[in-house]
């Protein structure tokens, strides 16, 4: 389940109505060019979670009760404040069956949450669509990637490439490697009789959805859900 | 020499993230100064382009201030160009 959001939209809105105390502690020693995308990326992810326990359990909250933390292995994670409609070990069950991850690029923001069981790991990613060096094109991009990159038109290259590193870093994150993988070792190719992009994972394919588009004309969103985590879990990256 | 290296690495960080020299410090966040993980991960690739040698990626994870890079150089006894 998806959400997006940019800083203007919740500009207005007072940070009480959707942070925790503790939140409201943290965000004021952010610095001041990290504001805006911190707050939009808490936005986007709160309404996500907000969402999902509405569909699945008929279950509303405040969206300052549910309080974003660091999770492991560089995945967010969340908490649910009291008071709650339910006891601790509920709650921890649910919880337990359900990842998220954040993604934010100069004010706008997107988050998903999904049930582990049923859609696997989540990852995200939002950039603004730009012009890479040739440098980084070179160093991120698989073989097959850059062939296809080079067969489109100058018009469209940067589209193609920020869609690339966002496929590639959506993945890495559902996985809870982030950049600690090198991009280069995760290829993305297109399934032309699908038009869907598929994964491989140090030439090994990945059992994943991929949904992506263009948002607010200069961003691209993609998210990838990793089935099967359980089989594809480890895996060796040497550099 | 560490102070050769120290400005070294700030014209790397403040070329690479397209920010000015004097606001990077020694306890300067790196994920802080970076405004996206392309911006990182170009400043990972001007690195290894500057002192040869290929960053561990399992290493990033120590990695967290500007000082924390030097530390590595140093450890590493990576030379710039």
């Amino acid at each position: 389940m998806l959400s997006f959001t940019s800083i203007q939209k919740i500009r207005t809105i007072p940070l009480q109505a959707y942070l925790s105390q503790k939140e409201i502690d943290i965000y004021k020693k952010l610095l001041l060019t990290k504001k805006n995308d911190w707050l939009a990326g808490k936005f986007a992810a709160k309404k996500a979670i907000r969402f999902y326990f509405l569909k699945k359990y008929q279950t509303g909250f405040s969206l300052k009760n549910i309080e974003i933390i660091s999770g492991k292995f560089q995945k967010p994670d969340y908490k649910i404040l009291k008071p709650s409609p339910w006891g601790n070990k509920i709650l921890k069950k649910i919880k337990h069956n359900t990842n998220i991850c954040i993604s934010h690029s100069t004010g706008a923001a997107i988050a998903a949450i999904a049930s582990t069981l049923k859609d696997g790991l989540t990852g995200v990613d939002i950039e603004k669509i730009r012009n890479f060096t040739p440098a980084v094109l070179n160093s991120f991009l698989a073989k097959e990637e850059k062939t296809a990159f080079n067969r489109q038109s100058d018009r469209d290259k940067p589209k193609l490439a920020t869609l690339l590193w966002c496929v590639k870093e959506a993945y890495l994150k559902a996985v809870g490697k982030g950049l600690l993988c090198h991009p280069k070792f995760i290829e993305a190719r297109l399934n032309i009789k699908k038009n869907i992009y598929e994964i491989y994972d140090n030439g090994r394919k990945i059992s994943t959805n991929i949904q992506w588009r263009v948002f607010k004309k200069d961003y691209i969103i993609v998210e990838v859900n990793v089935m099967n985590t359980a089989q594809q879990a480890t895996r060796n990256y040497a550099n | 020499m560490d102070k050769n290296l120290e400005n070294k690495v700030f014209k790397i960080i403040s070329d690479s993230l397209g920010i000015v020299q004097n606001e990077v410090r020694l306890d300067s966040k790196i994920e802080e100064l970076s405004q996206d993980s392309i911006q990182l991960f170009g400043l990972i690739m001007a690195f290894e382009n500057e002192f040869q040698s290929k960053v561990q990626y399992e290493d990033l994870m120590k990695i967290e201030t500007v000082g924390d890079i030097i530390g590595y150089i140093k450890d590493k006894n990576l030379t710039p160009n």
